[in-house]
């Protein structure tokens, strides 16, 4: 993927320049690039095509979240019916399903995010600030595979010599104690050594530097300078009111030359990912077809 | 000048966050402000911890124990709702103090969240168990005195999660704190609160005796963490 060759701190600053504006800003015309953005981007990068089940759990989500606000908020001019007494308003089940939207819109960042940002690159990127804590969960990361092949190697032995069965919640209870118990006397010796073998190696000397594979390019420079113009002319707008959005009493939105203006490089900004995937992905066509 | 910078990095940018959101997403401050507080309580902990001189061996001890409580949701996938996140987060604390524990229970979520998923949930996660571990390691005394006490804090500690987890929920499916919706999340969490809260005292009584003497012999025979308890 063509992401892949932009340095990770550009990449975390994209992620949120795009969701900080569709997350904090009440106005849903922000929420149609946002929410096109992501489709179009995992349409161009995603290997396999959603599973049912997450489709049909995000749209259990959103159903909700459109569902439960008119029933808790009576607020609104426009009425469409009445329930237990209470005025079911037009406005509030339009913020209802704003709220959704925006719920639904951040997940899928946030997924596009995971794919993007790997474990790796985030702690290339924490290293620099917080060099323990990224050894911390680097070394955890690399563990949890570990640990979970050796707790269930350990529990098949457990049962196959009868120790568990599989009836009562108490026996099976009892049973994950006992073999977690033992998991924590193995991974504690496993800790000692390999921190004898990190002490041998030199760790903690003054003077050593780490390596980082992500260099800083010229493009990223130009990437990240466009991105703040983006997100500052955004962020400008909105700390003027330009994006303003009232959903109580009456649904209303400012109009003018500053709301058209940030609405526009917003949606810059949101499309960029995936106008970038497909440019790279026609160029790759155009030379291969070259050779 | 490193540390200085660091320093003045936090002093600017704290409220330089806060006067942003007031200024900026007026419209939704409150659950700006709960992001950036979940954020920022969370730095200065671990900036602490970094700037501590810690052994090797310590370190990994720490890692072996965030890679044990994101394992302990597989262990124990026979049994429906029962994470031990918490309790071992507790369990660190009280062994080993509330550094360890808040490193512990934070890093668990962050590590956890590669697995199941990152989201803006992720720094609520580290706050709520990262808090619960620096608690238990400030009352570590009377936690390790009395089962009755340790139990009733782990009970505690799952309704604590629970909570939190609902400002959040609210704060963004919402977009302000409306005190009516707050009740009704707690409401429709409440049997999730239950099995947290059950799921805590049952593993505090099952883990607490066999893995707390482990990590209390490995603490004595490596010397571990022996300033951090003096403070």
């Amino acid at each position: 993927m063509a992401y892949e060759r932009i340095h990770p701190a550009v990449l975390v600053l994209y992620f949120l320049s795009v969701t900080i504006p569709a997350m904090f800003s009440l106005n849903p015309l922000l929420l149609i690039p946002a929410f096109s953005g992501a489709v179009f981007f995992m349409l161009l990068t995603e290997p396999e095509p959603p599973k049912a089940r997450t489709v049909l759990w995000l749209t259990f989500l959103v159903v909700l979240i459109i569902v439960i606000n008119p029933l808790f908020s009576h607020r609104g001019q426009t009425e469409l019916f009445f329930l237990n007494g209470h005025a079911i308003t037009l406005e509030s089940l339009l913020y209802g399903v704003r709220n959704a939207f925006c719920v639904l819109t951040v997940l899928l960042w946030c997924r596009i995010f995971n794919r993007m940002v790997s474990s790796e690159k985030l702690l290339a990127l924490l290293g620099k600030t917080f060099p323990k804590t990224a050894l911390l969960l680097s070394s955890s990361l690399r563990l949890v595979p570990l640990l979970r092949c050796r707790a269930s190697s350990m529990h098949d032995t457990q049962q196959e010599l009868g120790l568990y069965g599989n009836g009562e919640m108490s026996d099976r209870l009892t049973g994950g104690a006992r073999v977690f118990s033992m998991l924590v006397t193995w991974s504690l010796d496993h800790a000692s050594d390999v921190s004898s073998s990190m002490k041998a190696r030199g760790y903690g000397l003054k003077g050593r530097t780490t390596y980082s594979v992500y260099r800083c390019k010229k493009r990223d420079a130009v990437l990240t300078v466009l991105l703040v113009l983006l997100c500052a002319g955004v962020l400008t707008v909105m700390a003027t009111g330009g994006l303003a959005f009232t959903f109580y009493p009456a649904i209303g939105m400012k109009h003018g030359a500053a709301t058209t203006a940030a609405l526009i490089l917003y949606a810059v900004t949101a499309l960029a990912a995936a106008v970038f995937e497909a440019f790279e992905a026609i160029r790759w066509k155009v030379r291969r077809s070259r050779i | 000048m490193k540390k200085a910078l660091t320093i003045l990095l936090l002093a600017v940018l704290i409220p330089a966050l806060v006067i942003l959101g007031a200024v900026v997403f007026r419209e939704r401050f409150y659950a700006w402000l709960a992001l950036v507080i979940a954020v920022i309580s969370c730095l200065p902990l671990l900036y602490a911890f970094e700037r501590r001189d810690s052994t090797a061996k310590e370190l990994m001890v720490l890692a072996v124990l965030i890679a044990l409580s994101v394992i302990g949701r597989v262990v124990f996938a026979a049994v429906p709702g029962f994470k031990p996140v918490t309790a071992i987060t507790i369990i660190v604390a009280i062994a080993f103090g509330g550094e360890a524990g808040f490193v512990v229970g934070s890093l668990s979520a962050a590590v956890s969240n590669f697995y199941f998923g990152h989201g803006p949930w992720t720094p609520f996660q580290m706050f709520a168990w990262g808090i619960i571990g620096l608690l238990a390691g400030l009352l570590a005394k009377p936690l390790k005195k009395s089962r009755v006490v340790l139990c009733i804090f782990g009970a505690l500690a799952g309704i604590l999660y629970s909570v939190t987890m609902d400002v959040w929920t609210v704060l963004w499916a919402e977009g302000s704190f409306v005190l009516k919706g707050y009740v009704a999340a707690i409401t429709a969490a409440l049997p999730l609160t239950v099995i947290y809260a059950v799921s805590n005292v049952v593993f505090l009584l099952l883990l607490a005796g066999p893995v707390g003497k482990k990590l209390e012999r490995i603490k004595k025979k490596d010397g571990l963490f022996e300033r951090r308890n003096d403070t």
